[in-house]
């Protein structure tokens, strides 16, 4: 197995993905904690279960704005997203979110983010820095014009992200080109979602919550 | 069809008898009657025949929701059910109870505005709702399971952990009068004993999984700016507006504040009120109700879909007995449940332990019992064992006392295990019992105004004989009335809370006066402000640190009533949370603290398109109460629902071939003439009676609502049903 960082995406490796994963925090992307040093960031909604209430209120936000009308099933945000994770009580739910996956090439074949290897049309793509919509925040997201609606995306989500929704799928895209920022964090009234514009160098001072900050060693 | 936003248009109807399902359109409804409760009524009135029990198959049950809910209105993720109430006493008239939750809003994005379940189907049913598609589902298998495991199991049949439910458990099954439906593992359809009605349908519940949407007149894109500005004057629940740590307010995030069940403790710290992104944070419901009783396993908060406040508290037990899962959501009366404190010689010999708290609390929700009726339930059975120098237990049948003896009340005195053993107890002889057997247990399930009614404390209860009730400390529970503890009774609200008590057929619940009065964190100068600003005089409300005062029927105290009875019809039609709406206080200094108070009527109007004016929509909601009373005089069979002294609504009750008048009453101990410091005026609540029904367009002698003021709202056909009835005297509306 061979590991590369591809020219002008960020530097990740499964074992930063793991650790950021098991930390409990449960991160919308790999990377973002720790062990990978200063490199090269984007843009990313984290979410943290622990602050959670499961009102919905991200979801019904986000299907309001980018689905023409509050119902959950639409929203690319929320705790339905959350459901096959999901214990019998609320403590466990978290408003799921796109993870924003780091770019991973093994075997010189990119198996990370997984939609955009999975997409046979190359619908599902990573934005160039300086994209026209989505600026500099390296947004994964699916071209509607390419997008043939296999679901192959979907299936290959490690989340179940993507829903397919008349015949194209669609994913967050942080709502940059459309809102300027993310209203479904704006909307949480429990500070469980927290927007990360892409940065580089420095990690952000402030977090969703300060303690988990605190233990991951970034504040 | 209709252009109009909000309503999803249908209303699904399931015969239970017959097996068969239709729908039809919401709008033959609305938007006159807004929704939920008011269509609810609508049903009861035209399809429930007058002398119909509540357990009878002809009865009605209604479970609906409003043109908000689902939209993108903050706190607006609510559901009410509308049906006879089998816990109404001594008449089983009409109730509503509300649920949140999930299930209102799948319910509505499923494309339904309510549901109305009607006979009585021949074996146990599940209903299940895909969007569109609706059906009976054999239920055989599930009934006798406890709540939780139903709702998994439903899940699982259905191949969709997205679905959301709403199912008794045991209690609702033996048609028990204190039977709730419990959707998810906090959220309880819990008063008026609507668990029994579904029990007495052979429905043990309701599956739905929704798909769809809300259509919006108003897209959210063109209101996000002007909801931030909502959220902000909602600020928190009950318009808290203070983060002082000394503050009554049950919203009082502080420096010091913490969710200390979670694996690491979170500190939260304080949060100013124009931090909308912290708002869901700040309450801690374990911590304030139970003096920190739950505070070690305190995890987060949550809330209903739609929520911006998230008041239930998420609780993770520890070591707790097998059978009880650790995780479960709760709020104030889930809380105190089982909480209890023994005093003897001014020493407390055994306290509630958190376990007991939770267990009580799981088992409440899992067993279909409404958490709230427990405590009335509990207090007859300590005043059973201990009351009156022992000779309620002395006089009980051998059978009777000897089950009343096996109970291990060594549990919950000196050396016991600070009642885990005695709540476990209790909860299981009632979901074991036999229904019709005449066993303790059997007669709790009835509710505790009938159990007392067969133990002969009924009448000490009623009046405040032998010390009744406090056989428990620490909360003191008494009957208010119509089968209800006192709750945010007229001892501490008044006369607006005392004329509520009166008409209303259940706990009337007025949070939001609650709110204005004890719990917003103004001042008492800054609160009299606001209400002089919203009714035109500071004294339109009442220090609830000077108990027992009603207080002559002013003007501004009677406008403050009324008030109440509208918007809490509103709350229930739209759908909004009470803990929130009205919008009595806001944050905001230079508002001196003065909510806005008509923010439903915008939101209202938004959502649906329905231009509409806050006195406009009043008028309607208006129209419900008028209906709600409407009914309750046929149930009770009377145009006299005036009460008072020489009324006794204890004793037996009709359902028991008793026969009463009076609606308008409360039990007869708030009158104790005897009592030092005096207690309530019986006169002042008289005349504060005949103000309010004139101020309704009732007739201010009996109080029963008139032909001309069914008219003005738009309702002739009900004045014409009463006159059928020989309810209303179309002579005395003149007068």
């Amino acid at each position: 197995m061979s590991r590369h960082q591809p020219h002008g995406s960020p530097c990740l490796t499964r074992r930063c993905f793991v650790q950021a994963a098991g930390s409990g925090f449960l991160l919308a992307v790999a990377g973002v904690t720790t062990g990978c040093g200063d490199q090269e960031q984007w843009g990313v909604i984290l979410s943290d279960p622990r602050l959670c209430g499961a009102c919905s209120r991200c979801a019904i936000t986000c299907a309001a704005l980018n689905a023409d009308g509050p119902g959950v099933a639409q929203a690319l945000v929320g705790p339905e997203q959350h459901y096959q994770e999901r214990q019998f009580d609320n403590a466990n739910w978290y408003a799921a979110t796109c993870r924003m996956c780091p770019v991973i090439v093994e075997d010189e074949q990119q198996v990370s983010p997984a939609c955009v290897a999975a997409c046979p049309v190359g619908a599902a793509q990573i934005a160039p820095e300086g994209h026209p919509i989505f600026g500099d925040e390296r947004v994964r997201f699916i071209d509607q014009d390419r997008c043939i609606g296999c679901g192959n995306c979907v299936t290959a989500c490690p989340v179940s992200h993507p829903l397919l929704d008349d015949g194209v799928a669609r994913k967050c895209e942080l709502c940059i080109g459309r809102w300027g920022a993310p209203p479904c964090v704006e909307a949480c009234p429990s500070r469980a979602l927290l927007y990360f514009p892409v940065w580089r160098g420095d990690i952000p001072a402030v977090f969703p919550c300060q303690l988990e900050a605190l233990q991951a060693g970034l504040v | 069809m209709s252009d109009f936003g909000g309503w999803a248009g249908k209303i699904l109807w399931v015969d239970l008898t017959a097996g068969k399902l239709h729908t039809e359109e919401t709008w033959q409804w609305v938007p006159e009657r807004i929704g939920a409760i008011g269509i609810g009524l609508a049903l009861v009135w035209h399809h429930v025949p007058p002398g119909t029990g509540a357990l009878d198959p002809a009865n009605l049950l209604f479970i609906g929701v409003g043109p908000l809910t689902g939209s993108w209105a903050p706190c607006a993720g609510r559901a009410v059910a509308v049906s006879l109430s089998p816990a109404g006493y001594p008449v089983e008239h009409v109730g509503q109870s509300s649920v949140g939750g999930q299930f209102p809003t799948e319910l509505k994005w499923a494309g339904y505005d309510g549901i109305v379940f009607v006979g009585r189907s021949p074996t146990p049913v599940v209903l299940v709702i895909r969007d569109s598609q609706a059906e009976l589902m054999d239920a055989t298998d599930l009934w006798g399971r406890d709540t939780f495991s139903t709702q998994q199991l439903l899940q699982e049949k259905l191949g969709d952990r997205r679905a959301k439910a709403l199912v008794i458990g045991p209690v609702g099954e033996k048609q028990a009068r204190t039977g709730a439906m419990i959707h998810g593992t906090g959220h309880a359809l819990g008063q008026c004993g609507f668990g029994g009605v579904a029990g007495s349908k052979n429905l043990k519940g309701i599956v739905v999984r929704g798909t769809g949407k809300v259509r919006t007149a108003t897209p959210l894109a063109s209101f996000r700016g002007r909801l931030d500005d909502i959220r902000r004057s909602l600020a928190v629940m009950q318009s808290v507006i203070s983060a002082d740590k000394d503050s009554r307010s049950r919203w009082r995030a502080r420096d010091d504040f913490g969710w200390h069940g979670a694996d690491e403790p979170i500190p939260i710290g304080a949060i100013p009120p124009d931090d909308l992104s912290r708002q869901g944070l700040r309450h801690c419901g374990s911590d304030f109700y139970m003096g920190g009783v739950l505070r070690p396993w305190h995890v987060k908060n949550s809330g209903c879909v739609g929520c911006v406040m998230n008041c239930f508290s998420t609780v993770r037990g520890r070591d707790m007995p097998k059978g009880i899962p650790e995780h479960g959501e709760m709020n104030c009366v889930q809380m105190q449940t089982g909480y209890f404190r023994r005093v003897r010689d001014d020493k407390v010999v055994s306290n509630a332990s958190r376990w007991a708290v939770l267990a009580a609390k799981q088992l409440a929700d899992m067993t279909g019992l409404n958490a709230y009726d427990f405590r009335m339930q509990l207090n007859v059975l300590v005043q059973l064992r201990f009351g009156n120098e022992g000779s309620y237990r002395e006089q009980l049948d051998a059978h009777l006392r000897d089950e009343l003896d096996a109970l291990p009340w060594e549990s919950i005195d000196e050396g016991g295990d600070n009642g885990l053993g005695f709540m476990m107890a209790v909860f299981e002889t009632q979901r074991v019992a036999e229904p019709d057997a005449d066993s303790i247990a059997a007669w709790l399930l009835q509710g505790a105004p009938r159990a007392a009614a067969r133990f002969a404390m009924l009448d000490d209860i009623w009046t405040g004989a032998h010390g009744q009730f406090e056989g428990f400390e620490g909360f003191r529970v008494s009957y208010g009335a119509h089968g209800q503890r006192a709750h945010y009774g007229p001892e501490r609200y008044g006369l607006p809370a005392g004329l509520h008590w009166s008409i209303w057929n259940r706990d009337p619940n007025r949070h939001e006066h609650n709110g204005l009065v004890s719990w917003s964190g103004l001042s008492w100068e800054q609160k009299q402000r606001v209400a002089e600003i919203h009714f035109g005089d500071p004294g339109a409300i009442d220090d609830p640190s000077d108990s027992y005062q009603l207080g002559e029927p002013t003007a501004a105290r009677i406008e403050l009533a009324r008030m109440l009875a509208v918007r809490s019809m509103l709350k229930d039609s739209l759908t909004l949370c009470d803990w929130v709406f009205p919008n009595y206080c806001c944050p905001d200094p230079k508002k001196e603290y003065a909510g806005n108070l008509e923010l439903e009527a915008e939101l209202y109007s938004a959502v649906t398109g329905d231009e509409i004016s806050a006195d406009a929509l009043d008028l309607r909601a208006e129209a419900s109460v008028d209906l709600y009373r409407a009914i309750t005089m046929r149930d009770w069979n009377t145009a006299d629902m005036r009460g008072g002294p020489g009324y006794q609504s204890g004793g037996r009750g009709h359902d028991q071939g008793g026969d009463y008048k009076g609606h308008d009453n409360l039990a007869e101990w708030y009158f104790d003439t005897s009592a030092d410091p005096p207690r309530l005026n019986r006169a002042e609540l008289e005349a504060g009676k005949t103000a309010f029904y004139e101020r309704m367009g009732w007739d201010p002698v009996r109080g029963g609502v008139t032909r001309d003021k069914l008219t003005a709202l738009g309702q002739p056909e009900v004045a014409d049903g009463l006159t059928e009835l020989g309810l209303l005297d179309d002579d005395d509306s003149a007068r």
